[in-house]
């Protein structure tokens, strides 16, 4: 598929965006404890990375066990 | 008063410190322009699986936005029922609700700093989404009229807001914060179901909101029965508010 100038630009907002919500959710997960995530730390970063959108929308719903 | 303000600001901090102002906000914008985005490529995206793209018709802008609206209903809700559902039941539990109540505040500003909280939040995050739909949907189509914008989001805001409410109300009754967030949506698509199935006799179902938002849009009036579920939904909201004040002064008293 082939992505014209205006294509671009209306895609790279959306990837900024994305990639906003990632690095919010690793930098939250970096900062809790073992104990306030629920399962182990190391399987959220492969949820938050791999998972795009989805992964960290997961994380800060159900990933975290106070204050949430 | 007072009390009420001290406590609506502790509330937005906390919301802050775990991120929830931002995240909220953006994922509401990503659902927002998700919808003129992918319509705008939809041409391509067609021809690239070979199906000839005249056979699909265009949406019109407000077609468009009439669809993102949609989303918050479904997509948005999950979220915004997922992220409130421990608003207070997970307070009482880690303790801290009685760290706050065991000093002179009245149930009724907890609850309410609570519910503001939400509120503002909530607005925010559809205001931001509904922005985005909106500039995208202007520059990638036709324009649509800024007042067709704003109205049709605040009535599906109400819609919103009702079901944010239930989640405080059973927030305040139960224990589970799994079983609030399901019960909530469950009230959501049954109330849904309901309206459909029983077009005449729920004339005044908070659900007819998202119908009427998306009428404004379409056609610039949201039909004879919108001011009925307005005013209802408002009423709704008010009561299940003073049941939750009363939920959470029973349970204080109980635990």
């Amino acid at each position: 598929m082939q992505l014209g100038d205006l294509g671009l630009q209306v895609i790279l907002p959306v990837a900024i965006i994305e990639l906003i919500l990632m690095v919010i959710a690793l930098v939250d997960l970096s900062r809790r404890e073992k104990e306030e995530t629920r399962g182990p730390k190391l399987l959220w970063v492969f949820i938050i990375i791999l998972g795009n959108l989805l992964g960290s929308v997961v994380y800060f719903t159900v990933g975290r066990r106070s204050g949430s | 008063m007072s009390t009420w303000l001290l406590l609506f600001r502790k509330e937005m901090l906390e919301s802050t410190r775990n991120y929830k102002w931002i995240w909220i906000p953006l994922v509401f914008l990503l659902l927002g322009i998700s919808n003129p985005v992918t319509t705008y490529f939809m041409p391509q995206i067609l021809e690239s699986s070979g199906v000839a793209a005249d056979l699909v018709p265009v949406p019109t802008s407000v077609e468009i936005m009439a669809k993102s609206l949609s989303q918050y209903g479904t997509l948005g809700l999950l979220i915004l029922a997922l992220s409130f559902m421990g608003i207070v039941a997970a307070e009482r539990q880690s303790g801290s609700a009685i760290m706050v109540l065991v000093k002179p505040v009245s149930h009724r500003s907890y609850i309410l700093a609570k519910w503001s909280g939400m509120t503002v939040l909530t607005l925010a995050a559809v205001g931001l989404g509904q922005l985005g739909t909106w500039y995208y949907t202007n520059i990638l189509f036709e324009s649509v009229p800024f007042r067709l914008v704003w109205t049709s989001l605040l009535v599906y805001a109400l819609w919103l807001l009702f079901i944010n409410t239930i989640t405080l109300f059973l927030s305040c009754l139960m224990k589970s914060v799994g079983g609030i967030a399901f019960i909530s949506l469950g009230v959501a698509a049954v109330l849904a179901i309901l309206t459909q199935v029983l077009d005449h006799t729920m004339k005044w179902s908070p659900s007819r909101l998202t119908g009427a938002a998306s009428q404004i849009l379409l056609s610039g009036q949201g039909g004879g029965d919108m001011w009925l579920a307005i005013a209802l939904t408002i009423a709704f909201i008010a009561a299940l508010l003073a049941g939750s004040v009363t939920a959470s002064r029973r349970m204080w008293t109980k635990s």
